[in-house]
């Protein structure tokens, strides 16, 4: 180590021979950044964690547009809106197919050992094809069958033995809202924050499941385009089409970049976390500062000789330097480490998309030496106190 | 034949404090040190030879009078002139002051490095070099708390000398070495005024450093009571 930073600095490492001087300050002050690292890789987990999760369902359809009750902001709180704009969005050019989609909160009870709160879809199972993924698609034929639930195998706590019986069993009875339903097959979209994952029945079954909705009232309406048509043209001559109030009309992309911006921007969830970030890198800060000021007091006489002897303000400044990137690397590794346990151990717990990213790590790298360069210059002013005049 | 002069001071006054705490140290000095002298310094306590190392060293800013060192007017010059001066110099601390976290030979080449350069191992040999000269030979990797008082003091003598300096000011440099040593020590000091012709000012009362002085500066209450040129005993 010693002699790669004397090959990479092309002077004595002064500041790494200090920090190792004193191995139980320089251990501690590792694993303070390496918390303060963790912290971060913490918040910042959850925080793509709930933009990924949110975005799970909108990557499972293959809808180009979607119409839904103004002041939307997720998929799950979708005002109804009247069935009729299905029919006029039909009329505009360049606009093949459209079909409404409920939603609503099941509660799974009394099959699984953890009673599990599912977002539940309610779709015309001969529009599954068209608008939705194959492994979804391929369950339309049982969701004909009247009180038929796919059910997401991805769903959190759900018991491998009935994930197993879903998949490849006979049909599962439970009770829902004073309903039989029969689980009859599965498909994978993952638990998000909401809930503990999804479930798709026929639009039929949903309307049964839950009576006081109504068939002409549907949460969403997907729209797929012709091939070759300009999506922005047909959507916005869908929405002069449509120029009543209570009618958004969005890009599928758009309504998830959305969704993903209102939960981590405006609900208190995403602010919590990047608050926690925020918090992370400011306790980092303060470990590598109180750490570096201490290396700058202890040696001040040493630095006052070596100002006697010729050596200027912006060497001092690079040895504090030195050991501030020091101290962002050396916590940065075990703390991407074990952020990388952790998040493997809570994605197997929650069923939440926790893991670390390229992305990520190269974050919180970027921000610990950007952090430690930063309280680095700070703690190098205490170096003009040196005074060589008061060695003799 | 005279040499010529590297240090000229002429009329120079330095005091501490302001207003009722002012005090004055130092009153109208004029000295002038000529290249290959070992000069020492000598006076009681609260005499000024302090202050004056200080300001001859260019770590102090001078107030009034004019100092001139190795050709530059030190009482106009800035802190990078001033820098570039004390590169051509060499210091030696009573509390000889290593860094605690470095080697012997690494406190060494500390001397050298500011002079910049490629890291070559010219840098270690001239560091070892001059720890052999001081009877260091089988001490170079070793950490100032692992070294005696007088082995430390000698690290200090070759970190200040291995640059070649032009000055060296030093401040009880023989104190905390045995006779031995110290003799080595004050041997070096005679090779390189004679040799390189470096111009030594040594803050001392040591009589084994005063024997062999080419000269012997006496100060009392700031004032230079004594200055003689004297023929040392080797």
């Amino acid at each position: 180590m010693t002699y790669l930073l004397e090959i990479l600095l092309r002077r004595l490492p002064v500041g790494w021979l200090q920090l190792r001087h004193r191995k139980g300050r320089l251990i501690a002050a590792i694993a303070g950044v390496a918390f303060a690292c963790l912290l971060v890789f913490f918040q910042l987990g959850f925080l793509g964690a709930l933009t990924t999760a949110v975005g799970l369902p909108y990557q499972k359809t293959s809808a180009d547009l979607i119409i839904s009750g103004a002041g939307t902001r997720t998929l799950q709180d979708g005002a109804n809106i009247p069935r009729q704009v299905m029919l006029d969005a039909l009329s505009v050019p360049g606009i093949a197919a459209a079909t409404p989609l409920f939603v609503g909160t099941l509660r799974l009870e009394g099959v699984n050992t953890t009673d599990l709160a599912l977002t539940v879809f309610g779709a015309n199972p001969s529009a599954l094809a068209p608008f939705w993924d194959a492994d979804i698609a391929a369950g339309a034929e049982r969701l004909r069958q009247a009180d038929t639930v796919l059910l997401d195998k991805k769903s959190r706590f759900l018991d491998p033995a009935l994930r197993e019986r879903v998949e490849n069993g006979p049909p599962l009875m439970f009770e829902a809202n004073k309903r039989q339903l029969a689980l009859a097959g599965s498909f994978a979209i993952g638990a998000g924050f909401e809930s503990d994952g999804y479930a798709f029945v026929s639009d039929q079954t949903f309307l049964r499941i839950f009576p006081d909705r109504s068939a002409r009232a549907p949460n969403h309406v997907l729209v797929r385009l012709s091939a070759g048509v300009d999506a922005q043209q047909v959507l916005a001559a869908l929405r002069a089409k449509l120029d009543v109030p209570g009618v958004l009309v969005r890009t599928v992309a758009d309504a998830r970049s959305g969704e993903q911006a209102y939960q981590t921007v405006e609900r208190p969830i995403g602010v919590i976390f990047g608050f926690g970030a925020i918090m992370g890198i400011m306790v980092g800060l303060v470990i590598v500062y109180q750490v570096l000021s201490t290396e700058v007091s202890d040696h001040i006489r040493e630095y006052a000789t070596l100002k006697a002897i010729g050596y200027r303000n912006r060497y001092f400044t690079s040895v504090v330097l030195e050991q501030a990137v020091i101290l962002a690397i050396g916590g940065f590794v075990p703390g991407a480490l074990v952020a990388s346990l952790i998040y493997s151990a809570l994605a197997d717990t929650t069923g939440l998309p926790l893991g670390m990213t390229l992305d990520r790590a190269m974050s919180v790298v970027v921000g610990a030496l950007v952090a430690a360069i930063l309280s680095g210059l700070f703690a190098a002013r205490r170096v003009a106190t040196a005074d060589p005049a008061e060695l003799y | 034949m005279h040499a010529s002069p590297v240090i000229t001071v002429e009329a120079l006054q330095h005091a501490f404090g302001t207003g009722e705490a002012r005090a004055q140290v130092l009153f109208d000095l004029d000295l002038t040190l000529r290249r290959g002298e070992l000069v020492v310094m000598k006076g009681a306590s609260g005499s000024g030879k302090t202050t004056l190392l200080t300001l001859l060293a260019c770590l102090r800013r001078v107030q009034q009078g004019r100092v001139d060192v190795l050709g530059t007017s030190v009482e106009t010059a800035d802190e990078a002139q001033r820098v570039r001066l004390r590169r051509r110099m060499g210091f030696i601390f009573q509390a000889h002051n290593l860094h605690p976290a470095l080697s012997a030979i690494q406190n060494v080449r500390l001397g050298l490095e500011l002079h910049g350069g490629e890291l070559t191992q010219p840098w270690q040999e001239a560091a070892a070099h001059a720890l052999d000269m001081v009877g260091l030979r089988d001490r170079h990797g070793y950490l100032p708390k692992n070294l005696s008082g007088g082995q430390k003091q000698r690290v200090a003598v070759a970190r200040a000398l291995v640059g070649n300096p032009d000055l060296v000011f030093a401040d009880e440099p023989t104190a905390a070495l045995d006779a031995e040593a110290g003799g080595r020590v004050l041997d070096l000091f005679e090779a390189l005024a004679l040799e390189r012709g470096t111009t030594l000012l040594v803050v001392t009362h040591d009589q084994r450093v005063i024997d062999r002085a080419s000269r012997v500066v006496t100060l009392a209450d700031g004032r230079i009571v004594d200055d003689r040129t004297r023929t040392p005993q080797s």
